[in-house]
């Protein structure tokens, strides 16, 4: 083989600009700590970081549904469980307002505090969380229940999303267990017996039968308190059901955020020491070059000729 | 033979060896030339021309000819290699610029607008009357639409920018042929001159990597030069070529022929040519076409769930990105509710079309049934902007009930899917149904949100039962999930699609770069193994020829000394 000098450069340039190279790219893994700077560095890699991605800014915005979602059922159902005492403080007025030896003035003081009761209710169902009531329909900013204790907005359950599939009812609306639309009677008689089934109507009729020292309708009372009393535990249940799903799904995206975070840093993040033995490994190789390089192509025949 | 004779030989020896060590100081001269041959003068011993029975020495030595170290063979393999090593390495830069577009390593890239924007929604549907969601939601839609702008806008520019670098590369065939027919005509008359096809042969070295041409050499050595059978140099003559763009904006190159402007743009076959029609008319109208489908069908989808819902205000059927097909819908009673991109392929083959659709009682020529009793449609396209109209065959229509009294159809053609809702009776009306649809060209750089004003967004299904209404909202960010896009995918897919081609795009170019980056340096090695200067190798030469020299003139000392020694003999 009949070897030039020119063919000493082309090798000697080539080689030093893939040394550079690869020093270069091992330079701008370090830099960036990642193994993938653009997707050719690993096409179908960068396709599943996209994907992963997609997937950890779901369940980042996830868990911001899941904190709205849970701010509103945690107040749903301490708000039933307020309503639950009272309804039993009820209960036990109701008692003492039947006993026989009890008379029409101690019945209107029990009454005053039956009203009291009442009003704690009414304000219960017309909780709000943020600007929003939680016992009302699609109709958010409307008080469920108006100032003639009847139900005043619509029923439909307001849904959000809390996971891909996953929904959560984050309202109740007040009809289900305080009030339908019916207004709260204001005179007796006649008593709306009927209407005991709901938590308002409850504590008013009784109000109103103490007010009006019928015993009758006491006893009454305290039948209608009792399944009113179901209604709500009913709905506490319910709600407990919807927080039990929501930690659920919480709880499975803390794992799956981990697991995301681990194949992401899998697939784009650089192996920080082997990137380094190679890049010093590139120097050496590189340093060598030059030295034998700067050695070699200084002389020739010529430098001998005198 | 005289004394005399060797006179001559000394001077044959001395006017060759002054030949051989002008040969080598040449060399020596151009060793770092590029495209330069190494020359080597051929000695040859002079016969003595006398016809003697018993051996008689020659005449001295001569020079026969100077030499060019040349592999023919080697030659034309290293320019066809190195006219694809420039394609490769062309291409290779442009394809590293979509790359860059499409970058989804840094945090800058569309996939988290994308997220970002479907997030948003969710958001608004979590607090459906909160002001900060609904605006934050307007933003991120824009952000997104400026994401997809500007990318569009980043590979147009990347056209233009190709165009411009063709138009140099086809001025500088031009300087390029009119030398080598120059040079041509020069070689013609002096066979001889070495050095000229040396330049010759860097010229169409060049030449190759500009656009892969055809070369043969006429009986008086001049090169003829074709491209796929048009020719650009014939012997003396030059043929200019040229580039312009035609109206579909695709780039055309011709020669111009005394009789005929041939377009010879099929024929350009390799080279940075070659490499900027691949990219410009390929590869980058590609993902163009992709980013115009996905905005088409970002906002067609979007916009026919947003106008079934209403604002804080309480309207509805407002649109939520600017529409970017053009509708019109001059007379009858049904509605076109959605253009969408079904098919990118054969969408961005019809790509600057328009389109008709017409109803009728009656039918008629190119018309078909849909139904019973049946009406009648027809759909045509015009690629003149609406002066000549023609009849195409789509796929047969889906009917399908939208609802009790409503109905809507489905048209599939030409990669779009048309959605027209209307009931059989309102289609045809007297003076029947007609839709004018034109898509936008450059729909992905038009791609924006319609409105500013936050109580718009139409988080409410039902315009009574507000703010709390998030129906709507849940139903639109629950979108991200669903095959919207064309090919039945998912918005993140749809572009997870993109970024993924033009990794693996980048990737190949890449290793076919690198590939005939070796081939290329191979060939070279090989062909400097012939043709190459060797330093050590001219020193030798200069060392052997200057001995000879000296050699030489020592011989003619020795002549004259003979002859002094003759003349003193006789003079006595």
């Amino acid at each position: 083989m009949r070897i030039t000098m020119q063919m000493f450069y082309d090798r000697f340039i080539s080689d030093m600009q893939k040394n550079m190279e690869a020093i270069f790219r091992s330079h701008e893994q370090l830099s960036t700590g990642k193994r993938i700077n653009r997707p050719s560095d690993d096409p179908t890699a960068m396709s599943r970081v996209v994907g992963y991605k997609t997937q950890i800014s779901a369940i980042d915005q996830s868990k911001r549904a899941i904190n709205t979602a849970k701010d509103s059922v945690e107040s749903m159902e301490s708000a039933m469980r307020n309503l639950n005492g009272i309804i039993t403080r009820a209960r036990e007025l109701a008692i003492r307002g039947a006993t026989g030896s009890v008379d029409a003035g101690a019945r209107r003081m029990i009454a005053s505090e039956v009203d009291a009761l009442l009003q704690s209710a009414i304000g219960i169902a017309n909780t709000r969380v943020g600007e929003r009531y939680i016992f009302s329909g699609f109709q958010s900013n409307v008080a469920p229940i108006d100032a003639s204790g009847a139900f005043a907005t619509d029923n439909n359950p307001v849904s959000i999303d809390i996971y891909a599939g996953i929904t959560v009812q984050i309202n109740m609306p007040a009809n289900r267990v305080f009030n339908d639309a019916t207004p709260l009677m204001t005179t007796a008689p006649p008593y709306d017996t009927a209407a005991g089934t709901f938590v308002l109507q409850a504590l008013n009729t009784l109000s109103l039968a103490l007010k009006g020292n019928d015993v009758g309708i006491i006893q009454q009372s305290l039948t209608n308190l009792d399944s009113v009393s179901g209604r709500a535990l009913e709905a506490i249940g319910e709600i407990g059901a919807t927080l039990n799903k929501i930690n659920t799904i919480e709880k499975y995206h803390n794992d799956r955020n981990h697991n995301l975070n681990t194949y992401l840093s899998k697939d784009m993040d650089a192996d920080i020491a082997r990137v380094v033995s190679e890049m010093a490994q590139r120097q050496t190789a590189l340093e060598g070059l030059r030295t034998v390089a700067t050695e070699f192509l200084r002389t020739s025949l010529f430098d001998f000729i005198r | 033979m005289p004394v005399i004779g060797l006179f001559d030989i000394g001077r044959t020896t001395l006017l060759a060896t002054r030949r051989a060590l002008d040969t080598t100081a040449h060399n020596v001269a151009n060793a770092a030339t590029p495209g330069y041959t190494r020359q080597e003068a051929m000695l040859e011993n002079i016969p003595s021309g006398t016809m003697i029975g018993t051996g008689v020495s020659g005449k001295g030595v001569r020079i026969i000819e100077v030499r060019r170290m040349y592999d023919a063979f080697t030659s034309l393999q290293l320019m066809n290699e190195k006219s694809n090593l420039s394609y490769w390495n062309t291409y290779n830069k442009g394809v590293i610029k979509i790359e860059n577009i499409f970058n989804e390593a840094r945090d800058t890239g569309i996939s988290p607008a994308i997220t970002g924007f479907f997030n948003s929604w969710r958001e608004v549907a979590q607090n459906p009357q909160g002001h900060t969601e609904r605006t934050l939601l307007i933003k991120n839609a824009e952000f997104l639409s400026l994401r997809i702008n500007m990318a569009y806008k980043s590979l147009n520019d990347l056209r233009s920018e190709i165009f411009k670098s063709s138009v140099s590369l086809v001025n500088e065939v031009n300087s390029i042929t009119s030398r080598i027919a120059d040079l041509n005509e020069k070689i013609a008359s002096s066979p001889g001159a070495l050095d000229l096809k040396d330049q010759r042969d860097h010229l169409l070295e060049r030449l190759n990597q500009i656009a892969k041409v055809t070369t043969f050499e006429d009986n008086v050595g001049r090169y003829n030069i074709l491209i796929g059978g048009t020719p650009l140099v014939d012997g003396g003559k030059v043929y200019r070529m040229s580039v312009s763009t035609d109206v579909n904006d695709n780039m055309q190159f011709f020669v111009n022929l005394p009789d005929e402007m041939r377009n010879v743009t099929n024929h350009i076959a390799g080279g940075e040519l070659k490499a900027n029609l691949d990219l410009r008319e390929n590869k980058i109208n590609d993902f163009m076409h992709r980013l115009n489908a996905f905005a088409i069908n970002l906002s067609d989808t979007i916009n026919l769930h947003h106008r079934r819902g209403f604002g804080l205000d309480g309207i509805g059927g407002r649109n939520f990105f600017n529409p970017l097909v053009s509708i019109t819908d001059p007379i009858g009673g049904g509605t076109v509710t959605s253009v969408s991109v079904v098919d990118v392929g054969l969408y961005s083959r019809n790509i600057n079309k328009q389109y008709r659709i017409d109803y009728n009682t009656t039918g008629g020529a190119g018309y078909q049934p849909e139904g019973t009793p049946p009406i009648f449609w027809r759909v045509q396209e015009s690629t003149d902007g609406g002066a000549t109209w023609t009849t195409i065959d789509p796929t047969v229509p889906t009917n399908v009930a939208l609802a009790v009294g409503t109905d809507f159809r489905t048209l599939t053609f030409n990669g779009i899917m048309v959605r027209i809702d209307g009931a059989p009776g309102a289609l045809i009306i007297p003076g029947g149904e007609r839709f004018d649809i034109n898509p936008r060209l450059h729909a992905a750089q038009e791609l924006g949100v319609a409105f500013s004003d936050p109580t718009r967004v139409a988080a409410a299904l039902d315009g009574t039962m507000l703010p709390g209404d998030n129906r709507n909202a849940r139903a639109i960010a629950d979108l991200i999930n669903q095959p919207i896009m064309a090919g039945r995918s998912t918005p993140v897919d749809f572009y997870r699609s993109m970024v993924a081609d033009a990794g693996v795009e980048a990737m190949s170019a890449k290793t076919s770069l690198r590939f005939y980056n070796t081939l290329v340096e191979e060939l070279e090695r090989k062909r400097q193994e012939i043709s190459g200067v060797s330093l050590d190798e001219e020193a030798a030469n200069l060392i052997k020829f200057q001995k000879l020299f000296e050699a030489a003139a020592r011989m003619i000392r020795v002549a004259d000394e003979l002859l002094t020694t003759l003349i003193n003999m006789t003079g006595r």
